[in-house]
C-alpha cells in the first residue's frame, strides 16, 4: 500500500478511521440536518452528544446495561430533548439574528457543560464494558466489537434517515421546509413543527454518536469542545445543510485524523483537517458535493 | 366568502395598502390590477397571513382570520407567487406530493396543466412558464376555496397563457373555485375575470366589470401617470 508500512498497520489505521469517521458522520449529519432545515447554527450540538455519553455511563454504572443496547431508548429520549429545546428556546431565536442564535445555543452549551461538571465533576469516566474486550483479529489486524458496531450502526441509521427523508410525508415536508419555508407554509405545513422535529432528529443522531463513543472513549465534559469544532469542519466540508455531504466528509475527516496522528504528529491530528477545510473553502466553497446530491 | 375590511399595511413610512375593503363571493373570478408598487402583492400577503395588517380584518366564510397562521389559512386559500416558489431540488411530481401522498391526484393535476410528461424531471429544469404551471397545480392539491395568483401570465408563452386561462375557467365553472388574480397583462386577464379591482398607491380606485374599469378615467390616469 504505502511504502515502508506493512499492510496490517495500514488496515488497522483504516479501521480506526472508519470508527472515528462514523462518529463524525453521525454528529455532522445531525448538525447539518438542523442547519439545512432551520438555518440555525446549533453550538449546543456536541454537548448533547456528550450528554448522551453521560447518560450511557450512568445507566451502565447503575444497571449495567451496555451503551449499545441503550440505543433504542436514547434515540427517542434525545429526540424529545431536541424537540423540547426547540419549543422552549430555539423557537424564539430561529428568526432572529445570527448573534442571538449564537448566544442562545452557546449559552445552552455552557449550561449543560457546567451542569455535567456539577453532577459528575470534570473527572474522566470509562464504561468498562465487556464488549470492549471482544476483538476480532486476523493477520495482525484488530477490530474491536464496539468499533464494528459503531460502523454498522452508522450505516444503518444514515440509510434509514435518508430513506425517511426521501419517501415519507414528514420527510418530504422537512425537505420542502428546508428549500423554501414560505412555500411550505402555503401548502399547509406548520414550519415550527417541522423545525422541532428536525432538531429532535439532529439531537437523536448526536445521541447515537454519544452512545457509540461511550463504548470506546473515556468520558469528560470537555470532549464537547473539540467535537464542536470538528462537527463544523465536517458540515462546512460537506456543504452546509447537505446530508450526504456531511456523512462523506465525516469519514474523510475521521481518516485524515487517524492517519495524521500516525504518520505526522498526534498533536496535528485536528490541524490537518482544518487545513483541508481551508483549501476546500478556497477552491469549492459550496462544499464537496454538487447541489443536486442534496437530500 | 372572502371579506377584507379596512386593511392598512405600512412598511416604515411607506403605506403599501391603505384602507382596502372588498369582498369576493364563492366562484367569483376577480382581477386585481394597478401600476407597479401599488400594493397588490402586499394585499395578497396580508390575505395569506405572511403580513399582519396594521389595522383591518380578513374574514373567510364569516370567521376572522387575524389569529390564524399562514399554514392554517392555506387549507382554504391557495396561492401562487410573482416569482414561482417551487421546490427546485424535488421532481415535478414530488412538488405536488409535498401536500399529500396521493400520486394519482398529483398526476391528474399535472395532466391538467400539461406537465405530466415532465413528472419525473427535477423542477429546476423547467422553464419559467412551466414553473408557474407547476406552482398552480401544486396549490390545487390543497383543494382551495379560493386561489390568489400573483402575475400568473408574466413570462409565460402565449400557448401556455391560453392553457392556463382555460384551466382557470374550467375549475371556476366546475368546482366553483374563486380566484383573485394580480396581472399586468390586461388583455389576457380581461378574458378570464368577471370583475376587476384597481389599486393605486395602496388604495382602491375602481371596482367593476373589465369594460367599465378600462374606460374609467381615474384608472387611465393612474396608468398614464406612472
Ligand atoms: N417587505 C417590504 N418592506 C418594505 N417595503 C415594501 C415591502 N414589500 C413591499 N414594499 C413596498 O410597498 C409598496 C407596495 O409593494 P407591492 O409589492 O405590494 O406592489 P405591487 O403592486 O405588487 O407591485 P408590482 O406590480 O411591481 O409587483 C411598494 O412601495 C414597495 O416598495
Ligand atoms: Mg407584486
Amino acid at each position: 500500500m504505502i511504502p515502508g508500512i506493512s499492510s496490517s498497520i495500514f488496515l488497522n489505521l483504516l479501521f480506526n478511521g472508519f470508527f472515528l469517521g462514523s462518529i463524525y458522520a453521525l454528529v455532522g449529519a445531525g448538525l447539518t440536518l438542523v442547519f439545512g432545515v432551520t438555518r440555525l447554527v446549533n453550538f449546543a450540538h456536541s454537548i448533547l452528544m456528550v450528554s448522551a455519553m453521560y447518560f450511557s455511563y450512568y445507566i451502565w454504572s447503575v444497571l449495567g446495561v451496555e451503551p449499545f443496547l441503550l440505543l433504542p431508548l436514547s434515540f427517542p429520549l434525545f429526540f424529545l430533548v431536541g424537540y423540547l429545546i426547540y419549543r422552549f428556546l430555539i423557537k424564539f431565536v430561529v428568526d432572529q439574528s445570527f448573534s442571538s442564535q449564537v448566544l442562545a445555543t452557546l449559552g445552552l452549551f455552557l449550561i449543560i457543560q457546567y451542569g455535567i461538571v456539577m453532577l459528575w465533576t470534570s473527572n474522566t469516566y470509562t464504561v468498562n464494558s465487556p464488549l470492549r474486550n471482544i476483538v476480532f483479529r486476523f493477520d495482525g489486524v484488530f477490530i474491536s466489537l464496539p468499533h464494528l458496531l459503531t460502523f454498522l450502526t452508522t450505516l444503518a441509521i444514515s440509510f434509514a434517515l435518508y430513506y425517511f427523508l426521501k419517501t415519507t410525508y414528514i420527510g418530504r415536508a422537512i425537505r420542502a421546509t428546508a428549500q423554501d419555508p414560505e412555500a411550505a407554509k402555503i401548502l399547509g405545513i406548520e414550519t415550527n413543527y417541522i423545525y422541532s422535529i428536525s432538531l429532535g432528529l439532529g439531537t437523536g443522531l448526536a445521541a447515537v454518536a454519544g452512545n457509540m463513543l461511550a463504548m470506546s472513549y473515556s468520558i469528560d465534559p470537555y470532549i464537547a469542545d473539540v467535537f464542536l469544532v470538528m462537527a463544523f469542519v465536517v458540515i462546512i466540508m460537506g456543504g452546509m445543510g447537505n446530508y450526504i455531504g456531511a456523512i462523506l466528509a465525516g469519514y474523510i475527516i475521521g481518516m485524515l485524523e487517524v492517519f495524521t496522528a500516525f504518520f505526522f504528529l498526534p498533536l496535528l491530528k485536528h490541524a490537518v483537517p482544518l487545513l483541508l477545510l481551508i483549501i476546500i473553502l478556497i477552491f469549492k466553497p459550496e462544499g464537496l458535493l454538487s447541489r443536486r446530491l442534496r437530500a | 366568502m372572502l371579506v377584507l375590511s379596512n386593511i392598512t399595511k405600512t412598511f416604515g413610512g411607506v403605506v403599501a395598502v391603505r384602507n382596502m375593503s372588498m369582498e369576493i363571493e364563492k366562484g367569483e373570478l376577480v382581477g386585481l390590477i394597478g401600476p407597479n408598487g401599488s400594493g397588490k402583492t402586499t394585499l395578497l400577503d396580508v390575505i395569506s397571513g405572511f403580513y399582519k395588517p396594521d389595522s383591518g380584518l380578513v374574514k373567510l366564510d364569516g370567521a376572522p382570520l387575524n389569529r390564524t397562521p399562514p399554514f392554517e389559512r392555506a387549507k382554504h386559500i391557495g396561492r401562487t407567487f410573482q416569482i414561482p416558489r417551487i421546490f427546485s431540488r424535488m421532481t415535478v411530481k414530488e412538488n405536488l406530493m409535498v401536500v399529500e401522498m396521493n400520486e394519482e391526484k398529483a398526476l391528474q393535476l399535472l395532466e391538467m396543466v400539461q406537465l405530466s410528461r415532465l413528472a419525473d424531471e427535477y423542477a429546476s429544469n423547467l422553464s419559467g412558464g412551466q414553473q408557474k404551471l407547476l406552482e398552480f397545480a401544486r396549490t390545487l392539491m390543497m383543494n382551495p376555496k379560493i386561489v390568489l395568483m400573483d402575475e400568473p401570465f408574466a413570462g409565460v408563452s402565449a400557448p401556455l397563457i391560453q392553457r392556463l386561462s382555460d384551466v382557470i375557467l374550467q375549475l371556476n365553472s366546475e368546482k366553483k373555485i374563486a380566484f383573485l388574480i394580480v396581472e399586468h397583462n390586461l388583455a389576457a386577464l380581461f378574458k378570464v375575470c368577471h370583475r376587476c379591482v384597481v389599486m393605486d398607491q395602496g388604495s382602491m380606485i375602481a371596482d367593476g366589470s373589465p369594460e367599465d374599469v378600462s374606460r374609467n378615467s381615474q384608472v387611465i390616469k393612474a396608468y398614464m401617470g406612472e
